[in-house]
């Protein structure tokens, strides 16, 4: 079934208190550094708004190969994904996004052997898989990502492992005309083609594949 | 649009900065002298100048004004570069042809150098060239994609402030965008 869907769009301010704990990044000092060497033109130098335009055409994984550059570079990437994510990313979502960081700080890969018995019935109650996701998409088993930095959080979502809850709006053209019709769903993101994946919770497991760009 | 644009002779010779306004100047009504940081001076055609937004408002804010035109944030070696671009852009405007100017337009930022893209954005910035600005905001962006960070520090003159235990924790957590990148 092809719709056009929207997305019930939410709360900017969640966004806020995240980043002021997140960002600790001291961008006057990167000007300065940079003033003090002069000669070479620097890429932060540019005015704000054309460096804003860089990045915008990076691709998300260029973003977070750049926050790696330097503290003023990481904030503004940072605050990139805000941009893209802060509309659409609710309360709702982050508090589950809490959920997984809590439940996987318990036990870790390492000495969850150790503590499986304390934690047996929550183990199986809880998204093991999403251990296994999380690890997979760093390409490297070994090494799982700082699961309370928001750019874990930002590739959970660009990878589409990490599901939030959303109210979809579908617009149908039906035999009495135009119809609107909302739902809460589940949603995943597809960054391959920039869509949305979503799952009812009335029809279970009924996935439904979406059309919405992120703006 | 002045037919003189398309004599590439002419468009030739007014690129090259004067240091002495030319006495011809006063005889065509059709050119505009533009003054940069540096103390260049540019006669540019009237259709060339037009392009810079902010030039274009100067004008229109004092159309009487005959004076050169001082542009304090525009250092010569960028602008003249600017208006290569802003000559071939008239050109398609003309003569409109989406594919030819995407052509034209990539071989123009292909030649430049990291220096010279970065060093034209605060240019085209400034004199508000909108098409000129996405060139180069691409083409810079196209230059970053798929770098190590040490390439883009080094091209771009930035320095790496972060303590090395920062920059261990980054590599930590994203270790998938340091494998893969295109060989420096």
């Amino acid at each position: 079934m092809k719709s056009e869907v929207k997305m019930m769009l939410l709360r900017p301010w969640f966004w806020e208190g995240f980043q002021v704990f997140l960002f600790h990044g001291s961008i006057k000092e990167v000007q300065e550094i940079v003033e003090e060497e002069g000669e070479e033109p620097s890429l932060l130098d540019l005015p704000e708004l054309a460096l804003e335009c860089v990045l915008e055409r990076l691709s998300p994984a260029e973003l977070c190969s750049m926050a790696g550059v330097c503290n003023s570079l990481r904030d503004r990437c940072r605050s990139h994904l805000k941009h893209k994510w802060g509309r659409v990313i609710c309360e709702a979502a982050y508090k589950k996004w809490q959920c997984h960081i809590a439940s996987g700080k318990r036990p870790s890969l390492l000495d969850q052997r150790n503590q499986k018995v304390f934690f047996g019935s929550l183990i199986s109650m809880w998204p093991f898989s999403w251990y296994k996701s999380k690890c997979e998409s760093v390409n490297k088993p070994t090494t799982c990502l700082t699961v309370d930095s928001i750019m874990a959080f930002y590739l959970s979502l660009e990878s589409g492992k990490f599901w939030f809850r959303a109210q979809v709006y579908n617009r149908e053209n039906g035999d009495v005309g135009f119809m609107l019709s909302c739902y809460d769903a589940q949603l995943s993101y597809d960054s391959k083609t920039d869509t949305f994946q979503a799952r009812y919770p009335p029809y279970a497991r009924r996935s439904i594949e979406e059309k919405h760009t992120l703006g | 649009m002045s037919s003189s644009a398309e004599n590439p002779t002419l468009t030739t010779e007014i690129t090259k900065p004067s240091t002495e306004i030319a006495t011809e100047t006063a005889q065509s009504a059709k050119k505009i002298n533009l003054k940069t940081s540096d103390d260049q001076i540019f006669e540019v055609e009237e259709s060339v100048a037009m392009e810079f937004a902010t030039v274009k408002s100067f004008f229109e804010d004092a159309p009487s004004s005959t004076d050169t035109v001082p542009l304090p944030n525009v250092p010569a070696k960028p602008f003249s570069q600017v208006i290569e671009f802003c000559k071939e852009q008239i050109k398609f405007k003309a003569n409109p042809d989406e594919t030819e100017k995407k052509k034209s337009n990539s071989e123009f930022v292909k030649e430049k150098t990291n220096e010279d893209l970065v060093e034209m954005i605060p240019v085209a910035n400034y004199l508000e060239i909108k098409d000129l600005l996405d060139v180069l905001n691409q083409a810079v962006a196209d230059r970053i994609q798929n770098r190590s960070v040490e390439y883009v520090r080094s091209f771009f003159g930035i320095d790496n402030d972060f303590t090395s235990e920062e920059e261990a924790l980054l590599r930590e957590e994203h270790a998938w965008a340091f494998e893969d990148v295109d060989e420096d």
